[in-house]
């Protein structure tokens, strides 16, 4: 799920993309804003070692982050049953600035995959909100042109889902119903929700096709 | 699990690929594939057990020397594995494959994952080289990008089912490929 998050310092869009450090093709102000803000970087943090083709992943149990939706949690076992190793929203990359430079808006991608050099993002808590995503993308890899990242619509999930014969969990993991409703420091769980955001009735996936 | 009366023909929706057009992909791939291994044996590693169908006609349409060895990998959602939560190999192969040249076989590829898996899982065992054939590409599925030498078909984004591909263990023997109709698999849900 994305998240929007503020900071203070430098920065400026529409900046020709630079290399910075881990080999991420990133707006030059970008680094600038980061060294001088407590904002996370727009930058990747090296990768893990790859590892050896020939073994399979280390499972062992570790501490499972606390999911923002039941579609996250659900993918994660995927993923770990696959043994495809994967982080949660490990990174954060800025997408609006403010006149002064300060981050308004950023995106942190559900999973990045580090083997396979991907982000994940999920999609299926509301769907009038996947225009607003698609315009997030859309953006984010106008300045982050190197970053690959998969959206994972409500369609895919169910399509999944289909896949292993887990249909009949779709509604109970997809949509306000899987959702794990985070309290906000001040109680207000409505906000946390995104309840704000006005409906737009264009904001509409395409008809599902398993 | 299916609950309800499985009706093979009439729970079809449409007809993807009929089995002239199917058997006529295959007999191109089986000669792509025999021009590409004239030097050495080829060794086809068939993924049960959607892929028995196109195995047993692909194998017949290749001209070179072929072995075949079969292996069955665990899905996700089996009630068989999810007390492990890892995948399995519920059939390993019967000989080595070291140094030989692999052709993976399969039905068909949506997400990719399965065989991440099975590659990481194949490469490990020192093949000399290791392709992969597929009869069906679905790629607006894919969560992991692997590269596909061989591809019969590129489809669109729908569930099909048929000449070994399944909805609930049925439907493989068809001897086409189609697209289930959405209630058969919404009325289980």
């Amino acid at each position: 799920m994305t998240r929007a998050s503020a900071g203070s310092g430098a920065g400026r869009r529409s900046r020709r993309a630079a290399r910075v450090r881990s080999g991420v093709r990133v707006d030059p102000s970008l680094a600038l804003a980061a060294q001088m803000t407590a904002a996370a970087p727009p930058t990747r943090p090296d990768p893990s070692p790859a590892p050896d083709s020939t073994q399979v992943a280390d499972l062992s149990p570790a501490p499972r982050p606390n999911f923002a939706h039941a579609s996250e949690a659900e993918m994660a076992r995927i993923l770990d049953f696959y043994q495809v190793r994967w982080e949660y929203e490990p990174h954060v990359f800025p997408v609006v600035w403010n006149l002064d430079g300060a981050v308004i808006e950023s995106f942190a991608p559900d999973f990045w995959l580090p083997d396979l050099d991907l982000y994940l993002e999920m999609t299926t808590l509301r769907q009038k909100l996947v225009r607003k995503k698609n315009r997030k993308l859309r953006r984010v890899l106008e300045l982050y042109p190197d970053l690959r990242v998969k959206l994972f619509y409500a369609r895919d999930f169910r399509a999944l889902m289909l896949k292993f014969g887990k249909l009949g969990l779709v509604a109970e993991l997809s949509g306000t119903s899987g959702q794990v409703v985070p309290v906000r420091p001040d109680g207000d769980i409505a906000a946390a929700i995104e309840l704000s955001v006005p409906p737009d009735p264009s904001m509409s996936e395409e008809p599902f096709q398993p | 699990m299916i609950t309800k009366p499985i009706d093979l023909h009439a729970d079809i929706g449409e007809v993807l690929l009929d089995e002239a057009t199917i058997q006529r992909k295959i007999l191109e791939l089986g000669a792509r594939i025999s021009a590409d291994h004239t030097a050495r044996p080829l060794t086809l590693v068939s993924v049960l057990k959607g892929s028995l169908p196109f195995m047993a006609d692909l194998m017949r349409a290749i001209s070179v020397p072929v072995r075949i060895d079969l292996m069955e990998v665990s899905s996700y959602g089996g009630t068989a594995t999810e007390s492990s939560g890892l995948v399995r190999i519920l059939k390993d192969l019967s000989a080595s494959i070291e140094g030989e040249d692999v052709l993976i076989v399969e039905d068909i590829i949506d997400t990719g994952l399965t065989l991440n898996y099975l590659l990481r899982y194949l490469r490990g065992k020192n093949p000399r080289s290791l392709e992969i054939c597929t009869l069906l590409d679905k790629p607006a599925r894919r969560l992991v990008d692997i590269p596909v030498d061989y591809i019969g078909f590129t489809i669109p984004d729908q569930f099909v089912v048929g000449y070994g591909l399944d909805y609930g263990e049925y439907y493989r023997n068809l001897r086409f490929v189609g697209v289930l109709r959405p209630e058969v698999y919404t009325d289980q849900a």
